[in-house]
């Protein structure tokens, strides 16, 4: 019954049209929840430097991003 | 043109101001004059609105869900749940650190684009005055003329919501519509309301 499950699941997921919806979906979230944080470590006085390097990017990406709003 | 608003009235026009900043738009539409009236739940004809079961939390999230499509919507929820993520679980941990609506509401990112009032963007997005929307201003002309129709010489809270309820339809008749609620209806409800005070 699992396997039956397993198996249907996986089908499901091999479609490209729920596999490219759900990474569309995840990244609306990911920037979401970017927008959110970044906004928050402004407000705790971190410098686009810091930003930056712990989103992994350059403080010039990072400030082209999120620095109008 | 806000001379004759009651003190309520004028608070409602601000207050509209505040929302739609809150949802980093950069118009104020009938959606976010609503919401301004049901966030002053004490004002006249709005009681006849919340007996409705609509709260401001409930017709914000409508709002933004159903009928503006925020960046994270309904059918997302579907998609993340393909890859074991429950986007409730996500909201809630969101909004336990970042607030109520914390997860849908995105600065800059609503559908700015599609927007025929693009031109008239606020720039500084925070302490500039945000235009009206055509039905937004067609919204307060009809509060003007329902003032006249009720033989009050003021412009009130109720004579706003009464404006809000075009037949010729805006954001937040479409957002009443998602809740259930016709504007006829509705706005029968307000003038009983209203004939009840009276």
């Amino acid at each position: 019954m699992t396997e039956a499950t397993d198996a249907a699941e996986a089908a499901t997921n091999r479609d490209p049209r729920v596999g490219l919806r759900a990474v569309a979906a995840l990244r609306r979230l990911a920037e979401r929840l970017e927008a959110l944080q970044v906004d928050n470590a402004r407000r705790h006085g971190w410098s686009w430097e810091q930003i930056g390097s712990a989103l992994g990017v350059s403080k010039q990406a990072v400030h082209k991003k999120h620095g109008r709003r | 043109m806000f001379e004759r608003f009651t003190r309520e009235a004028r608070e409602v026009a601000v207050r509209a101001q505040t929302e739609a900043r809150a949802l980093g738009h950069n118009y104020v539409g009938a959606e976010h004059l609503f919401l301004a009236a049901l966030t002053q739940p004490d004002a006249p004809g709005v009681t006849a609105v919340t007996r409705r079961g609509i709260s401001a939390a409930s017709f914000r999230r409508t709002a933004i869900h159903e009928v503006l499509g925020g960046p994270v919507s309904p059918t997302d929820s579907e998609a993340l749940r393909t890859l074991g993520i429950d986007l409730d679980e996500v909201r809630r941990r969101v909004e336990a650190s970042f607030g109520p609506g914390a997860l849908d509401i995105s600065p800059g990112q609503i559908r700015r684009s599609s927007l025929p009032w693009r031109r008239n963007r606020c720039t500084d997005g925070l302490t500039g005055h945000i235009p009206f929307t055509p039905r937004a201003k067609r919204a307060l002309e009809r509060a003007f003329r329902e003032a006249q129709a009720l033989q009050d010489n003021y412009i009130g809270v109720e004579h706003v919501l009464l404006g809000l309820l075009d037949p010729e339809g805006n954001v937040a008749v479409e957002v009443l519509r998602r809740l259930g609620v016709e504007p006829d209806a509705l706005r029968d409800d307000v003038l009983t309301e209203l004939g009840r005070a009276a």
